[in-house]
């Protein structure tokens, strides 16, 4: 309603006879309301098609929508993956949609000073406000030429993500895109990798196998396709034999026929001594791996004794396989059972049981790792050792065992190179702020130095100004000073940058530290995207569809955000992204969007048009258009090729690699470029191996902070099965049904001790505690659990919040809710990989309040 | 009630409304003007001496976030349990709209006090019309609607904000506002609604 109207109506009602007498006849005219027209009336109930991404899973799912509302959710049948089936974590995303903390607005910060206790007293403005604020910033770096000072960072996504975190950066020219990837599970894709070629994640043929030895993972919580595993585990006990690798009784571990209570770090001595075994027993699978030769002197492996070859193959023949002897030379011939025994904790009994029971159920034996194991410092060698298991048994792209992702089709946005002008050229060019590539730096993603990401390292460049000063930057779908271990140093690095914008949800820690703060779409309800994930032999890309109205005003991320923006800098006169984004067509009219609402649609439909164009067809399942697979929500990949890939791999030998000619040249490469050999590089990195170990599969030593006589006990970080990654917290339903995961207690958030350890200290459940690290403490109950492994304390991530809302924390930038172990957890890092080290990685003490 | 005590009595319901949206400027100097205008009003009510900059950081801290909403302005995270919007109260809220024909068009839940001013506001203003027009039957439907919308929402929410409001801030000005909101809402129960 127009201001003087209103003024004109209330003045007529209020101010003297006259006017009321007169005036019976006016209406106010509507602010809140407008009058409703048939067509406006919302259906009464449907179900609508989307995705969960509460965790990495991503199931398709739908949601039931009455009257506007969303009420329920439940698995999309149509999908093969999670086979009409969800978790837990979908439910809970109704409380995080109608969250009453979620930002509403557009907001800014009217306090300039940064710091966890300085009040940045935000106030509302409009979306043309933030966006010509946030676009005057833009320019002023370009008309200075110094776009490298600006810096996008990306948490969780869709695969929309290019448009925003790709081609924007690029277009406006900076090298810092920055993903989350390394504080995920970079370390799980380096073994699979550097043995057969693949960097990704793997799913498990759990409808076929006869074993499964699980390392660090807990698939009926956490970790990937959880929907999927929870929903057929039941059936599949009735096959196979359940080995749990974990210093915690995870959910996976109570509904194992084994468990095994490593010490934490040691997974690879234990990796190492089972293939000990299965080598020394003649377990391995032949048709896979390969024989003795016929006429070779030597028929067996016989633990202590190297092998000697004059050529390769004169004593044992490998067929799909590379470099077993050598593995067995450089690595395994020593690493008996009751030197793991000693290394793990373990009894000699229970890993030579495992390890024969393992390769008794060869090829159906899977080797299953998470990123228990391999999210430490050294991790990579670990996710080698863990992963190299698959190859013994046979079970590599085979029936009952790991495989890699079915094939899909969707497209890649267009290359923004045509729109690069010389200044984002030349700012593109400046060195990264995470340091990748680095002498100690290698991150050997896919096999090039510093092909990957340091995310928990981009504070370090943040902080030191180095390579350069970062003066402004966006974040989306993250919350770095949370989520990152050893997090006040985000806290440090955000202070610092002089113009930070928080695309979110919810205002998290890192919003503390934002100049503007924009309000996201819920994912699940508000959004459009595609994500694609594998599990059950098949691969599904399910979209992310709006099924609700949103009820404040709240943009899409990842495509209405940076369309707005492009259309500021437009009118600054740099019509280079928008011109981009207008490149991206509707494929069914052939129409350039004209709007964000347009851009988001359209993008969407142009990524997928392979998957519901009938005269685009590739392969999977068959859409007649757009208005049919925008219904169904998922398509579906052809099933698993079994078997394809043997002797086919992208390794430097084809091969399947116990011994890696792929990371020899990665590291030599690397080792090269920084004019130095393999050795030094290893030891710049804090790794152990020396000579040809380093192209192995070998055990390393876990890296742990602080000393055994300071902090006796080794603190051991698990997620929930309640975590929509961090973004529970806020939820009641996350603390009322905590006790669901085990160990844990409802409302609370607690570390647990073993009863021996709990005696040895003296500690009572219930006990208020502290727990601390050589890196800082935190506060929480003390929990007396026989799950525990002694000399372990283990307590969940996803509570202690000072920020995220009422729920979450106990008083706003000052008392958290329970205990961030981020905060005790020091910035380490497996460098080869990148990745962020989350497990047994430091040692703590506990302290009585 | 006089014919002229209702038309005020939409009036001030729609001041009360208009005083629960973010005080940008425009919005400063409409609540401003109103209250100098308004009848009946106390004068800490007015903004005279208050400070823009102050207030607009008072109510994004009280009601809008974005970390954690003080005093939300919702009916449902009082009426229900879980703190949520869009609860089941809300739902009915939206219905009680829908037989009046209304839809909410601001980006907010049905529920915020506001749009429940504002309609209180609305239906007094029908019946106002309706008197006017000689239509009793009419007139008489729309003042049960207003006592019956006021007992099953206003009513049942707005102690529980005023208490937080006034245990969260020392603005005069919204500790002012949520009294003068509880005040109307009980006065209007216990005088207007009685019967």
């Amino acid at each position: 309603m127009e201001n003087s109207n209103r003024r004109n109506f209330i003045k007529r009602a209020t101010l003297g006879s006259v006017g009321v007498a007169t005036s019976a006849m006016i209406l106010p005219k509507l602010k809140a309301f407008s009058q409703m027209t048939k067509n406006s009336l919302p259906v009464d109930s449907e179900w609508k098609s989307t995705t969960c991404q509460g965790c990495t899973s991503w199931c398709s799912q739908q949601v039931n929508v009455i009257n506007g509302r969303a009420v329920r959710v439940r698995g999309n049948a149509s999908s093969k993956v999670n086979m009409g089936e969800g978790c837990v974590r979908s439910h809970i995303s109704l409380q995080q949609v109608y969250d009453p903390d979620r930002i509403k607005v557009p907001m800014k910060r009217t306090n300039p000073k940064k710091g966890r206790n300085e009040d940045p007293q935000f106030v509302p403005i409009t979306w043309d406000e933030a966006l010509d604020t946030i676009a005057d910033k833009i320019m002023e770096l370009r008309d200075n030429q110094e776009t490298h000072k600006y810096m996008l960072m990306r948490g969780r996504y869709t695969y929309m993500r290019d448009l925003i975190y790709d081609r924007m950066t690029k277009i406006i020219g900076s090298p810092n895109n920055i993903s989350h990837s390394a504080i995920c599970a970079e370390a799980e894709k380096f073994g699979p990798y550097f043995t057969e070629g693949e960097w990704a994640y793997r799913q498990y043929d759990i409808k076929n196998a006869k074993y499964v030895l699980i390392w660090g993972a807990d698939p009926l919580s956490a970790n990937r396709q959880v929907a999927y595993y929870s929903a057929f585990w039941g059936d599949s006990l009735d096959h196979m034999q359940v080995a749990v690798v974990d210093p915690r009784l995870s959910i996976t571990a109570t509904k194992a026929s084994e468990w095994l209570p490593v010490k934490p770090g040691e997974d690879g001595a234990l990796a190492s001594a089972i293939a000990h075994v299965l080598l020394t027993k003649g377990l391995w699978y032949k048709p896979f791996v390969g024989d003795f030769a016929e006429n070779s002197a030597i028929n067996r492996f016989e633990a202590g004794k190297e092998i000697l070859e004059e050529k390769p193959g004169d004593v044992f023949q490998e067929i799909h396989t590379h470099g077993l002897i050598k593995w067995w030379n450089l690595e395994l011939k020593d690493k008996t059972v009751e030197w793991a025994a000693e290394k793990t904790g373990l009894s000699a009994e229970q890993i030579t049981r495992v390890a024969e029971n393992f390769g008794k159920a060869a090829p159906q034996a899977i080797s299953w790792v998470g990123g228990g194991p391999v999210m430490q410092a050294r991790g990579g060698y670990a996710s080698m050792a863990c992963h190299v298991l698959n190859a013994l048994t046979g079970a590599v792209d085979n029936e009952g065992g790991a495989l890699k992702a079915n094939k899909e089709y969707t497209i890649s946005f267009p290359s923004p190179n045509d729109y690069i002008d010389a200044i984002a050229k030349a700012g593109k060019k400046h060195k990264k702020i995470d340091h990748r590539g680095r002498k100690e730096w290698p991150v050997l993603s896919k096999g090039k130095s510093g092909g990957g990401v340091i995310t928990n390292n981009a504070a370090e460049g943040i902080i030191n100004e180095d390579p350069n000063e970062i003066k402004v930057a966006i974040a989306y779908f993250n919350n770095f000073a949370f989520s990152c271990p050893q997090s006040e140093r985000w806290e440090r690095a955000l202070s610092k940058i002089p113009f930070l914008v928080h695309c979110t949800t919810n205002g998290s820690e890192f919003t503390q530290f934002s100049d503007i703060v924009l309000p996201c779409s819920h994912h699940m309800y508000e959004k459009w995207g595609y994500v694609k994930s594998y599990a059950n032999g098949y691969r599904h890309v399910t979209l992310l569809q709006p099924s609700i109205e949103p009820f404040w005003d709240v943009k899409i991320e990842e495509t209405e955000i940076p369309w707005l923006l492009a259309e500021k800098l437009e009118k600054r006169g740099f019509s280079n992204l928008l011109d981009y984004y207008k490149s991206i067509k509707d494929p069914e009219t052939n129409k350039a969007p004209e709007t964000d609402k347009e851009f988001a649609l359209f993008s969407l439909k142009y990524a997928t048009q392979t998957l519901w164009d009938p005269n685009q067809y590739k392969g999977g399942d068959k859409f007649s258009g757009w208005d049919e697979f925008s219904k169904v929500g998922v398509w579906n990949s052809d099933p698993y090729p079994f078997r394809k890939r043997w002797g086919k791999m992208k390794t430097k030998t084809k091969k399947f690699e116990f011994f890696s000619e792929t990371l020899k040249a990665s590291l030599e490469a690397h080792a090269e470029k920084h004019h130095t050999d393999v050795d030094d590089i290893l030891e710049t990195c804090n790794y152990q191996a020396r000579g040809e170990k380093a192209f192995v599969p070998h055990y390393e030593e876990p890296l742990m902070k602080g000393t055994k006589e300071e902090f006796p006990l080794v603190h051991v970080d698990f997620k929930s099965r309640f975590n929509r990654e961090g973004r529970s917290a806020n939820c009641t339903w996350y603390h009322e049904l905590k006790d669901l995961d085990p160990g844990d207690n409802a409302n609370e958030d607690v570390a647990r001790l073993n009863p021996i350890d709990a005696k040895k200290y003296n500690i009572k459940d219930g006990d208020r505690i502290k727990l601390v690290s050589p890196v800082g403490e935190i506060e929480c109950n003390a929990k007396i659990w026989e799950g525990n492994r002694p000399g372990t304390i283990s307590k969940c991530y996803g509570q202690g919040h000072w920020a995220y809302g009422k729920v979450a924390s106990e008083e706003f930038g000052k008392k958290p809710r329970g205990g961030n172990n981020n905060v005790i957890i020091p910035a380490e890092y497996d460098r080869l990989s990148g990745a962020t080290a989350f497990y047994g990685t430091t040692r703590v003490k506990v302290v009585k309040i | 009630m006089e014919l002229l005590e209702k038309e005020k009595s939409a009036s001030l319901y729609r001041f009360l409304a208009e005083c629960f949206y973010y005080p940008d400027e425009t919005q400063f100097s409409l609540i401003k003007e109103l209250s100098d205008e308004l009848i009946g009003l106390d004068n800490k009510f007015k903004l005279e001496d208050i400070e823009i900059d102050a207030l607009q950081i008072e109510y994004s801290r009280l009601f809008v976030g974005p970390f954690k909403v003080l005093a939300p302005l919702y009916g449902s995270v009082y009426l229900e349990e879980g703190r949520k919007i869009f609860g089941d109260s809300t739902m009915d809220v939206m219905d009680i709209y829908k037989e009046e024909s209304l839809k909410v068009d601001l980006k907010e839940p049905p529920d915020h006090i506001s749009i429940e001013l504002e309609f209180m506001s609305y239906l007094i203003s029908k019946e106002v019309e309706c008197i006017q027009c000689g239509n009793v039957e009419l007139s008489s439907s729309y003042f049960n609607k207003q006592k019956a919308f006021l007992i099953r929402h206003l009513e049942k929410w707005i102690d529980d904000l005023f208490e937080k409001v006034m245990s969260q801030t020392e603005n005069i000005f919204y500790k002012e506002l949520v009294k003068s909101v509880k005040d109307k809402v009980f006065n209007d129960l216990e005088n207007v609604y009685s019967n």
